[in-house]
């Protein structure tokens, strides 16, 4: 047996280690993922196969069914189900997103310095100063999501917790115009805008206005939440609250958001 | 998707319908699982292979239009091996350690046994391929696992036939060693 023989054929380790990588393939959503990117219609081959599934389940009917095979059959059915629990999950997914850009929560425990205004009236001054978020705009990016997912003509507001209720006064319910967009770039300019405001207040000395400014936009705040928490804890410090500040520094080393670095220079620690 | 293959991807978005549409359908369906495992075995861990073969499939739709018929699979070999070659060198910078739990979490091919198995399998495939040098291991991938001609990989490769078979020859030599080394420690695992 040649060498070549050997590592081909032989049921040597070295020829099981050839055949594993022979047999290795992409994970479906890969391709899928890479087709989208590529552009080719049709999208997922995954949805392509689905979609053929459900035109062949329905063109051949119960009939042809028997003729093609019960397993074939249940095979395509099954490939049909999953297509459309795929699209409803998407589409549950969009009304998530909704309802999340909506009125989002804050997740830090730490309670704000500063009298928080009503989410809606907050939303409402974030529109009015930002160009790119004209009403006009913002409504129509609104109206074809709502037309692709059906929802109701409002989008009810979060549910906060009984003790926010109590602080806050109940919000009106926000309304489609309300929503900033939904694009993911957009929607991340909009942040950094928003904590450049509060930055450029904390440079100029008016530690209490950046607080009273970053309590305004928290509930906007969502990619950028560390960054947020980490201009408060600076924010905190240069207003003097010193004990604060270190109760949110010890918070968010607790929720583990890699920031330590940056904590322990804002602390001034070693 | 990394920063690479983000950026490949939006500057290629279409105006419009393209003209080699069909085309890069063609040669998408027929060598996307190709060229993925190509670059796993030259080197690319699996979550970036995803990104490397969206990002090698990129490449090719922007030079479709200057491409012969015919020579679609040398370019995507040709830039399979420069696309791996920057992401090995991006993970050594980053000194990324592949993290098999994650792999194993989204693997839903085979049974939890003959997965952790064949897992098992390709972590030693990768070791063993890691000795050779890159142009010793392109040839003996193509060859050994891809199960191309030696004709085929000296025109994939564009160099000539001998230089092929002495790159085999030395790439066997090479591969037999590290699978008998890794055999040793490993034989409780595999074999």
């Amino acid at each position: 047996m040649t060498e070549l023989d050997k590592l081909r054929n032989g049921s040597d380790f070295a020829a099981r280690l050839l055949r594993a990588g022979s047999a290795e393939q992409p994970m479906r959503a890969a391709r899928n993922r890479a087709a989208r990117a590529l552009g080719l219609s049709g999208v997922a081959a995954g949805a392509l196969l689905s979609s053929k599934a459900s035109a062949t389940v329905a063109a051949v009917g119960v009939g042809s069914a028997a003729r093609l095979g019960v397993p074939l059959f249940v095979k395509w059915l099954a490939l049909g189900m999953l297509a459309g629990g795929a699209v409803l999950g998407a589409a549950a997914a969009v009304r998530n997103a909704l309802e999340v850009t909506s009125a989002p929560a804050r997740r830090s425990s730490v309670p704000p310095v500063a009298m928080k205004p009503p989410i809606g009236q907050a939303r409402q001054l974030q529109v009015a100063g930002n160009s790119e978020l004209s009403e006009p705009a913002a409504s129509a990016a609104a109206d074809e999501l709502h037309a692709s997912v059906g929802a109701s003509a409002s989008v009810e507001p979060p549910r906060l917790s009984s003790s926010a209720s109590a602080r806050l006064p109940s919000p009106p319910p926000a309304t489609i115009a309300d929503l900033p967009p939904v694009n993911g770039d957009a929607l991340l300019s909009h942040e950094i805008e928003l904590l450049e405001r509060v930055r450029v207040k904390l440079r100029a000395g008016k530690s209490g206005e950046a607080l009273a400014e970053l309590n305004a936009v928290s509930g906007d705040i969502q990619s950028l939440m560390t960054e947020a928490d980490l201009l408060r804890v600076e924010a905190l410090l240069a207003h003097g609250e010193r004990a604060r500040a270190e109760a949110l520094a010890e918070e968010l080393r607790r929720r583990g958001g890699g920031q330590n670095f940056r904590l322990k220079r804002l602390l001034g620690r070693p | 998707m990394n920063d690479q293959a983000m950026l490949a991807t939006r500057a290629l978005q279409p105006a419009g319908p393209r003209p080699d549409e069909a085309r890069l359908r063609r040669l998408f369906d027929d060598h996307f699982s190709w060229v993925w495992r190509f670059v796993r075995r030259l080197g690319v861990a699996e979550p970036q292979a995803d990104d490397a073969a969206q990002q090698i499939f990129c490449v090719l739709a922007e030079r479709l239009g200057e491409l012969e018929p015919g020579k679609e699979k040398s370019f995507l070999a040709g830039t399979a091996l420069r696309v791996s070659s920057n992401y090995r060198r991006s993970a050594r910078r980053r000194r990324e350690i592949p993290d098999a739990s994650l792999e194993f979490a989204v693997d839903t091919r085979d049974d939890p046994e003959q997965m952790a198995e064949h897992r098992s399998e390709l972590a030693l495939l990768d070791r063993a391929l890691d000795q050779l040098p890159s142009e010793l291991r392109a040839a003996f991938v193509l060859f050994e696992v891809e199960n191309h001609s030696m004709l085929e990989i000296a025109e994939l490769l564009g160099i000539p036939r001998g230089t092929v078979a002495s790159r085999l020859r030395r790439a066997r030599e090479q591969f037999q060693a590290a699978a008998h080394a890794l055999q040793g420690g490993t034989s409780d695992r595999v074999g």
